[in-house]
């Protein structure tokens, strides 16, 4: 594949660029953006990672980028890949990440934020304490072997059967909270290790757990079916699949390179490596990504519980509802419809969500007329956001995932202390519990991307439709 | 070296073991300050041989990875090529406790553009490490 970077883009409308395919392009790349949210030339390599992907064999439609695309590995982060598996179509580990199936879990409660301010620093050190996040082992929910595996066969479902959540969890929960084809065989011993004893834990980076308060509702008539109104406390769970999820992709990533050359397949990207779906590698990967999915979603369930504990004991009774829970790093095999046939595809979405329209059969009856809620963490001190998904949704009913860096975590630690971004925090009124003072750095609002051009660039693309703005009022950081 | 999002680290040394030693290190002082090495213990590691230098440069990252979830923080790499090719030494590894987090904790070290090679009588690699 040539060069090719932001200036390659042409103009469709004002929130969609098209770049023809050059070089081994199979199908053209969309970048869906506002002029602004467009990466920086200098500093990103996105657009090349958009053509790159666009070289995967199976390609259908085009390589798309959402409009928090930001320079990842192999696939951008905020890329959506589908490949037709009849086809030839490949799976490539990459073009779902390292941190399988995460994703944002969004609790709504009863209480109204200006009730219970006087007590909202003690929840946070509740938070603190019991919220286990950071480096290495350490989970709310300590595991034998033999629960490990059924973790990985029933995810959430069965985290919920063993006492930790109620079965409406599982209703609001993308698939029911688990995926059946997950094959704990097809996961390696170091994999099994590395996971079986951070099963609720939080993990680092930009994961987090946050209490919001909602700002402000923009569909007052879907807020009202979601149960959401302004002044309310919300937590939002961002993580994922944690050491297990990580050791799964490393280990394919290493088979698939092996593999390629038997396949005939060659990638731009070694971090691209990919075998087709129906080949012994991909089923084999796609068993144990789907064991990685359940163990993602047990996770949040847990962390769940921890949270519904710490709310309890310092505000009282008052039932903490699962909003909807969904993944941003995911391979889903799906029916699309391509060139007037409907085929079987198989969607990677590597910091993207998927959009389902309302009235699509996978939505829970409750849900069904309104869409499926996308949850979009944005970054600590500014916003996030519900959106739900909208007919004829583009990218194969896919959206945003976040707020998208825009800044290195070198560069924002560079620019601002932790403990001087803590304290204008908190006189911005959010309470901080951070894991580090580097790391809080790292996450500063500035190396973000503005959460709300993303979300209305998100709408006026087609893509979801917003229906409240949350804004946080405690932080607690991996 | 800037990366918008993850870690992107270059090393190098005179020879292929020293070049390693140094992606260690350098790995290390983006993750963690104030190490206490009392603590340590050695474990013995054996990489490769790889079909080629940039795939040895993964794995003895992803090792100190896993040990990570596993075993504790290596703090510390003693390196020697082998005549087949393979590399082999001691990892000196600490409790977590023993350290203080300074950045964002690596997760996965990724292939995209990952090298290592001889490059006029220097090795030099660089990896990009997701976290």
């Amino acid at each position: 594949v040539p060069h090719v970077d932001v200036s390659d883009l042409r103009p469709q409308d004002g929130w969609r660029w098209r770049l023809e395919p050059v070089g081994a392009m199979r199908v053209p790349g969309v970048v869906f953006a506002s002029r602004e949210l467009l990466p920086d030339l200098a500093d990103d390599r996105s657009i090349e990672q958009v053509a790159n992907v666009a070289t995967l064999p199976g390609i259908v439609g085009a390589s798309y980028a959402m409009p928090d695309v930001h320079w990842g590995y192999g696939f951008p982060i905020g890329g959506v890949a589908a490949t037709d598996v009849d086809a030839g179509g490949v799976v490539s580990p990459g073009g779902v990440g390292f941190d399988i199936s995460c994703g944002v879990r969004l609790l709504v409660s009863p209480f109204l934020r200006d009730r219970v301010a006087d007590r909202l620093p003690e929840l946070l050190d509740r938070l603190d304490a019991t919220i286990p996040r950071g480096m290495g082992p350490g989970g709310v929910w300590p595991v034998s072997g033999r629960q490990l595996r059924r973790v990985l066969l029933r995810g959430a479902r069965y985290a919920v059967e063993q006492g930790h959540g109620v079965p409406r969890d599982l209703e609001r929960c993308e698939d029911g909270g688990w995926v059946a084809d997950a094959d704990p065989e097809a996961v390696s011993d170091r994999a099994l290790e590395r996971g079986i004893r951070q099963v609720g834990s939080l993990g680092s980076g930009n994961h987090f757990l946050e209490v919001q308060v909602v700002d402000r509702v923009l569909d007052p008539g879907t807020a009202d079916r979601l149960g959401l109104r302004a002044g309310q406390l919300c937590v939002m769970i961002h993580c994922g699949s944690r050491g297990l999820g990580h050791q799964i992709c490393t280990d394919h990533v290493r088979v698939m390179l092996e593999a390629m050359p038997r396949h005939g397949i060659w990638v731009p990207d070694r971090q691209l490596a990919c075998a087709p779906v129906r080949s012994v590698e991909g089923e084999r990967y796609l068993a144990a990504m789907a064991a990685a999915a359940n163990y993602g979603r047990a996770n949040r369930q847990l962390l769940t519980r921890a949270v519904r504990e710490a709310f309890a004991a310092v505000l009282g009774d008052g039932p903490l509802e699962l909003l909807y829970d969904v993944s941003h790093n995911l391979a889903k095999l799906e029916i699309h419809e391509v060139g007037g046939r409907s085929r079987l595809l198989c969607v990677h979405r590597k910091g993207a969500t998927r959009a389902l329209p309302p009235g699509h059969p996978e939505l829970p009856a409750d849900l069904r007329e309104v869409g499926q809620p996308v949850l979009v963490p944005g970054s600590m001190g500014t916003a996030s956001y519900v959106l739900v998904g909208v007919a004829g949704g583009d990218a194969f009913f896919s959206t945003c995932h976040g707020a998208g860096r825009r800044m290195s975590r070198h560069a924002a630690r560079r620019r601002v202390a932790g403990p001087r971004l803590r304290d204008e925090l908190e006189a911005s009124g959010v309470l901080v519990r951070p894991g580090s003072m580097a790391g809080l750095a790292e996450e500063a609002p500035f190396s973000y991307k503005d959460v709300d051009e993303v979300v209305a660039t998100c709408e006026h693309a087609g893509l979801a439709r917003r229906v409240v703005r949350l804004r946080p009022v405690g932080v607690v950081k991996g | 070296v800037p990366h918008t999002a993850d870690l992107t680290l270059e090393a190098w040394g005179p020879t292929r073991s020293a070049c390693l030693e140094e992606a260690v290190a350098g790995l290390l002082d983006a993750t963690v300050s104030e190490v206490d090495r009392s603590a340590g213990t050695e474990l013995p590691v054996q990489f490769g041989p790889a079909g080629d230098d940039a795939e040895l440069l993964a794995e003895v990252l992803d090792e100190v990875l896993y040990l990570l979830d596993t075993a504790g923080v290596v703090v510390g790499a003693d390196l020697e090529d082998r005549p087949d090719g393979a590399v082999g030494g001691w990892f000196t590894v600490v409790p977590p406790g023993a350290v203080t987090v300074v950045g964002a904790v690596p997760k996965a070290v990724t292939r995209h553009r990952l090298e290592l090679r001889d490059r006029d009588g220097t090795w030099w690699g660089r990896v990009t490490v997701d976290v």
